[in-house]
């Protein structure tokens, strides 16, 4: 292939540092769950109970799916295979998305388009690139694994889950940059295929729940339909099947050779779905920078609303294959476990999921406020900001903007889990909003302070997610309760308005407000 | 007492430790168009930014309009329209939505002006931002602003992605913004075309000006390019006044500074000269005689 080479030269030359990075970081996660679980498993009988208990507490199994023997391996690493695997997919397929669609966006890749390079050396570069890096982690993982004393077909299995699911979404992130004309649309379009998959297996794997004591068989059909469904049923540590292997990697090639035959075949620049035509005129409505500002975020807002209520939906649904366990003896001995005198398994379980969607929907909030920073960074804003236009009012319109999506996005969840529970859920759902805001709020104030940190939101959410998987990292407690998801009243019948709530919201509405001044304060970025 | 449309004294912008501005000094008077000349990295985005009240000067003396740009930017930006060097558009609008936009944020646009506009830059209005090339953005902005009618036009090198046939319909709307009162601070390094448009020209280089005043002014600092065709040789080689001498047969042509011109046409009438031809120096030598430092031109 003319220019694949060189390709891959640029690729993984602006990628070295991060690529670095990452493969220490996931070798290292692999390592210290392990670690951590050879010394709180110290006898076989934890591991009995510990295995029980995860695979009978509904919301860590729509987490983290369940366990599937009470070996050091699978009770260890149950918190690294789906989730993680699903965050290594996330990474590949964003890798993928920016050396291919968001390259063609802004234009790079025409320049190397005159070069003498095949029209798919880029989309394949890009692939090799997540496909090594995948690969890479894998076999570290598993040696290291070997290295500590793991069982070594387990830890094979294990490698082999984590690399066949990073390749087998960086195909599918292939895929989705070929459809849509531009890199935003095809993260949301890949977004929401890895969101799905997730939700899928989380859905298969709770209506097969079981509290009599014994380990489930297999997860429900709607894990079969899931690509991490697949990947989770390699079962590493347990039964160490290979042949979801062959799934995965079956998906991977098929994906990718129609994203190559599309590439090789349509022109630079297009997409399979169309643009279409604008409006001639500017409707009456767009007349003020709100209005362009609701106008930039309307689509996104529209695709998470119904997105959320898909989840919602999905969620409530599972409430019903729950509540069945509720009279369990088992089950109320695990709920003692757990601390939860007062509320019952299904508030529990719609409390942590809750939480856990506030962080998905805080990634809506960072993504609103950092436009406004990549409308800095490109020139628009200098082109706006040449009408009258003031400062501040343009900057709080994406920071309204930001708190009110996700209180609609938070809206749609309640309203979702609502229809299918059966009661009320809206309050809990929208409890979350919190902590939602003083990520948002956090997101904000870097980008205030400099457009070239819009960045940091991201972190700081990334960081949150981590506090989910703290004790297998052994970080001291205080990092846990670092995240503010912790200080959330999620759960059903819970008091929404806590001290804790009152001091989140506060803290959020001064860093908003903080944020609006100081941004207007500052050189715009060009 | 004319008020300068725009005044700056002294303007100082610094980036960390770099210096974008060392002490410029630029002024513009109602109604002319002013061309703004410096090379890359000259300056010159920098100080439109710091009148548009984007950045914020570090030293001197800045007025746009009898006012502040940064603390009064909405109310003065009601007056004034600006079309970027590197125009960028939101992509998921169209270019009509985006013209329409602007107009209501200044309080409304000349409906009629806009269909002309329209029409005249060869524009289609219903394409989405997306997909327009770079020309075309461009045209957005300009069809924007020349529909606004403002008191200033602010147009940081607005041809650079035109054809030929576009810069001449830019060069046209241009005079008519001019002769409807129009002030302009025209910022270009394509100096052909502010040559034709240009009464006032400040020239910059590394953040501070080197020379300003009005285009014929500035023309007397420079040479005039002179052609003959002599019926009989004549040597001008050791010529005092005679610059860049080019002989070719019974051709020749050179550079005469203008207070040598009177006697070295003198002599050139001695040899009697078949045809004559001198041009006025154009913006491209009165532009090298600043930023050449091997003096090629002298």
């Amino acid at each position: 292939m003319t220019g694949l080479l060189p390709t891959l030269r640029l690729v993984v030359r602006r990628d070295r540092i991060q690529l670095v990075v990452w493969l220490l970081l996931y070798v290292a996660m692999a390592a210290s769950a392990y670690s951590t679980a050879k010394t709180n498993y110290a006898d076989q009988a934890s591991l009995d109970s510990a295995a029980r208990a995860a695979s009978e507490n509904p919301s860590l199994v729509a987490m983290f799916g369940p366990v599937y023997s009470a070996t050091t391996g699978a009770v260890g690493m149950i918190k690294m295979v789906v989730m993680m695997a699903a965050a290594l997919g996330l990474l590949t397929g964003l890798l993928v998305i920016r050396h291919t669609r968001a390259d063609e966006e802004s234009g790079r890749r025409e320049m190397l388009g005159a070069s003498a390079i095949d029209r798919t050396a880029p989309p394949i570069a890009a692939l090799i690139e997540s496909t090594a890096l995948s690969l890479a982690i894998g076999v570290f993982s598993a040696l290291v694994l070997v290295g500590m004393g793991a069982d070594a077909q387990g830890s094979i299995m294990f490698g082999a889950l984590w690399a066949f699911t990073g390749i087998a979404f960086a195909a599918f992130a292939l895929l989705c940059a070929q459809l849509t004309e531009g890199a935003r649309a095809a993260r949301g379009l890949f977004a929401v295929g890895l969101g799905a998959a997730y939700l899928l297996r989380a859905v298969g794997d709770v209506s097969v729940i079981r509290t009599d004591g014994t380990l489930p068989a297999e997860p429900g059909w709607e894990s079969w339909l899931s690509p991490l469904g697949w990947a989770q049923q390699i079962r590493p540590f347990a039964d160490d099947r290979p042949w979801p292997i062959l799934l995965l990697l079956a998906a991977s090639v098929a994906l990718t050779a129609v994203a190559l035959r599309i590439a090789a075949q349509r022109d630079l620049g297009a997409g399979l779905i169309p643009v279409g035509r604008g409006r001639e005129r500017g409707s009456a409505l767009l007349g003020s920078v709100e209005a362009l500002t609701w106008r930039l975020h309307r689509g996104q807002l529209i695709g998470w609303s119904v997105g959320m209520l898909a989840v919602g939906l999905a969620f409530g649904g599972m409430g019903s294959a729950i509540d069945s366990l509720a009279g369990n003896e088992g089950t109320r001995e695990m709920l003692e476990r757990l601390g939860g005198s007062g509320s019952n398994l299904l508030d529990i379980f719609f409390g942590a999921e809750f939480s856990i969607m506030g962080m998905a929907i805080a990634a809506l909030g960072i993504s609103i406020v950092n436009t406004a920073c990549s409308e800095e960074t490109s020139g628009r804003a200098e082109y706006l900001l040449s009408g009258p236009v003031p400062r501040l009012r343009w900057y709080a319109s994406h920071l309204t903007a930001a708190v009110v999506a996700t209180s609609i996005a938070s809206l749609a969840l309640g309203v979702g889990v609502t229809l299918t529970a059966g009661r009320q859920l809206i309050v809990p759902a929208l409890a979350a909003l919190p902590a939602v805001w003083v990520i948002t709020a956090i997101a904000a104030l870097a980008g205030a302070i400099s457009a070239r940190w819009a960045s940091v939101g991201w972190i700081v959410l990334a960081l949150c997610v981590t506090t989910m998987i703290a004790d297998v990292l052994k970080l001291p407690d205080w990092v846990a309760k670092i995240s503010p998801f912790k200080h959330v009243a999620t759960q059903p019948g819970a008091t929404v308005l806590t001290g804790a709530t009152v001091a989140l919201v506060v803290i959020a509405a001064v860093g908003l407000i903080a944020a609006a001044l100081s941004e207007s304060r500052r050189d715009l970025a060009a | 007492m004319t008020t300068e449309v725009v005044r700056v004294e002294g303007l100082t912008k610094t980036f960390g430790s770099a210096h974008a501005l060392n002490g410029l000094d630029l002024h513009v008077t109602p109604g002319e168009v002013h061309a703004f000349l410096g090379p890359n990295g000259a300056g010159k985005s920098t100080t439109i930014r710091v009148l548009l009240g984007l950045l914020k000067k570090t030293a001197g003396t800045v007025e746009l309009l009898g006012g502040d740009p940064w603390s009064q930017a909405p109310a003065l930006h009601r007056r004034l329209a600006y079309v970027p060097g590197d125009v960028t558009l939101w992509p998921n609008l169209s270019g009509g939505e985006i013209i329409d936009l602007m107009g209501r944020l200044r309080g409304g646009l000349d409906e009629a002006r806009r269909a002309e506009l329209i029409e005249r830059f060869a524009l289609d209005p219903a394409k989405k931002a997306r997909t327009y090339s770079k020309g075309n953005r461009q045209k957005v902005a300009l069809v924007a602003a020349f529909a606004a009618r403002a008191e200033l036009m602010i147009l940081d090198e607005p041809t650079s992605g035109l054809d030929p046939l576009m810069e001449e319909v830019f060069t046209q709307c241009l005079a008519e913004a001019k002769a409807a009162g129009t002030s302009i601070l025209l910022s270009s390094h394509i100096l052909s075309e502010v040559d034709r448009v240009a009464d006032a020209v400040t020239i910059i280089k590394d953040g501070a000006t080197v020379e300003t005043g009005s285009l014929d002014s500035l023309r007397h600092l420079s040479r005039t390019r002179v052609e003959a065709t002599l019926a009989r040789p004549v040597d001008l080689a050791g010529t005092a006044g005679v610059h860049d001498l080019q002989a070719d047969g019974d051709r020749v042509s050179f550079s005469v500074e203008a207070s040598d011109l009177g006697r070295i046409l003198g002599e050139l009438a001695a040899a009697g000269p078949t045809s004559l031809t001198s041009r006025p120096p154009t913006l491209e030598e009165l532009f090298l005689r600043h930023y050449d430092t091997a003096g090629a031109v002298r």
